[in-house]
């Protein structure tokens, strides 16, 4: 039932998205990613750090998981809203 | 700027391990604790930086996570305070310094003068002292608009000036006419005109007035060229009256100049030894300071330089410093060459021939001699020119009217 419930509700978000325009990242909390080269990326709509060393850093999003892998990993700052990731980055995943 | 934010504010580097710092972390995101900087360090540890206020809220999440926190540096302003209580001298400095810097502030420390080529730098300067303005004087002394038009009053060559004060420096900007403006004169006014020379005519188209010479004339310095009294004749050929006309002629004199010059036979050359001395040079206001001072040493040219000291761009303070390089040299009495009596001369006339050419004058003849005498070269030029000439000259009323008065 309650499965039902979530794809139902999912159904009508997906509807409501399409049909008014509206960011996915408001409506659907999808995490907004914003990568510069492969120096940095810039991660809003997350929920916490779950692995963080210097060559491999996994995110909770609110829908999937996200992994950074490379070298010289390094979290500039991180708060509530936003953070800033540092350094060579070779891969992104969503898990 | 958020760098300085967080000085102030004060922050720490602290090593959080344990169970799990993860966790850790996202509490502190979660409660709006801002972590930065964050660095993996050794297999379980991590070092990041956390403010003060941020770092006495932690405890619960230390307790939940299972984690252990040390502290590896302090920064900002929280910590730095306990310091200087125990150096209050070096407070009290500091603020010493800034209750200084904004006392010169309300003064000037810097004149500068731009744009400025007929009138020397030190006309300038000695002019302003006459105006009460000089460096180490207040602001306020300086009124800017009464300024300028003392300026351009002083002197009838500035055609326009400019003065800012910026900062603690007063900037005069100065723009020069190579001719000085002169108001004309009223054209109706009755006048003759006068040589001001002594020489020949040399040719003479008169446009009003009555030519008193003709091309070829000899003609002294303040002799009526062309007058602007006109007889008015009656039927029989008399003068009756005369009526009065601003005379206007382009007459050319033939005329000669002279021009003298000289320079010493023998000067003293300065044959650098290799000997050098060098001596720190500072100024405090008027005070100046010089370590070691070779001021008294004989036989040495002096290479000074020296800089004042700004605090911003245009924040010019009352000290100097600099260097002051002293060269020994030996003294050796040493003639001229003929190369350099000519060239030497030779740049003096040209300056004063070109000063005539600016005129309008036209060369005829040159004739320049260079003589050695005892003591110094001389030279002596005569120059036969054709200039332009006419001098106006108003005509004295009472003078008229005397005459008039005859004829009737």
């Amino acid at each position: 039932m309650r499965e039902n419930k979530k794809k139902n509700s999912s159904k009508t978000k997906e509807f409501i998205i399409e049909s008014l325009k509206i960011p996915r990242d408001i409506v659907m909390g999808d995490s907004v990613l914003t990568v510069t080269g492969n120096v940095s990326a810039h991660i809003e709509n997350y929920r916490g750090i779950l692995e963080y060393t210097s060559c491999h850093i996994l995110i909770q999003g609110k829908n999937c998981q996200i992994c950074f892998e490379g070298k010289g990993l390094y979290i500039d700052y991180y708060t509530n809203e936003d953070m800033k990731i540092s350094g060579c980055i070779s891969s992104i995943q969503y898990i | 700027m958020i760098g300085l934010f967080r000085f102030f504010q004060g922050y720490l580097r602290i090593r959080v391990w344990g169970f799990s710092p993860e966790r850790f972390m996202n509490l502190c995101c979660n409660h709006n604790i801002l972590l930065w900087d964050i660095e993996k360090c050794g297999s379980e540890s991590y070092s990041m930086n956390i403010s003060l206020n941020g770092y006495f809220q932690i405890r619960p999440f230390v307790r939940k996570t299972g984690t252990k926190v040390a502290v590896l540096q302090k920064f900002g302003l929280p910590f730095f305070i306990p310091h200087i209580k125990l150096h209050s001298f070096f407070l009290l400095g500091i603020l010493g310094t800034f209750c200084f810097l904004f006392w010169t502030t309300g003064y000037i420390w810097k004149i500068e003068t731009t744009g400025n080529q007929e009138i020397k730098t030190e006309e300038l300067t000695a002019f302003l002292e006459e105006q009460n303005i000089e460096i180490g004087c207040k602001k306020s002394v300086v009124q800017v608009e009464e300024l300028e038009k003392a300026i351009r009053n002083e002197f009838p060559i500035v055609t326009w000036t400019s003065v800012q004060i910026e900062g603690t420096r007063l900037w005069i900007q100065i723009k020069e006419n190579d001719k000085i403006l002169t108001v004309d004169k009223e054209i109706d006014t009755p006048s003759d005109l006068v040589a001001s020379k002594d020489g020949i005519v040399s040719s003479i188209i008169t446009r009003n007035g009555v030519p008193m010479v003709k091309a070829g004339d000899e003609v002294k310095e303040g002799d009526i060229l062309v007058s602007g009294r006109v007889p008015i004749y009656n039927d029989a050929g008399e003068i009756i009256h005369y009526q009065l006309y601003a005379a206007d002629a382009d007459i050319y004199l033939e005329c000669t100049y002279e021009f003298q010059a000289s320079m010493p036979i023998s000067y003293i050359r300065h044959d650098p030894t290799g000997k050098e001395y060098k001596s720190i040079y500072l100024k405090l206001f008027d005070k100046e300071f010089i370590f070691p001072d070779y001021r008294d040493k004989e036989n040495c040219d002096v290479e000074e330089d020296r800089k004042q000291v700004q605090a911003l761009e245009q924040w010019f303070l009352p000290f100097y410093y600099g260097v002051d390089r002293y060269s020994e040299y030996n003294p050796v009495k040493t003639k001229y060459s003929k190369e350099e009596v000519s060239e030497e001369l030779g740049q003096e006339i040209h300056t004063f021939i070109t000063s005539l050419e600016e005129k309008g004058v036209q060369f005829i003849e040159k004739d320049v001699k260079i003589e050695k005498g005892n003591l110094q070269w001389q030279l002596s030029a005569d120059f036969l020119v054709i200039e332009k000439t006419g001098e106006t000259v108003p005509i004295e009323m009472n003078e008229m009217s005397e005459e008039n008065g005859e004829q009737n």
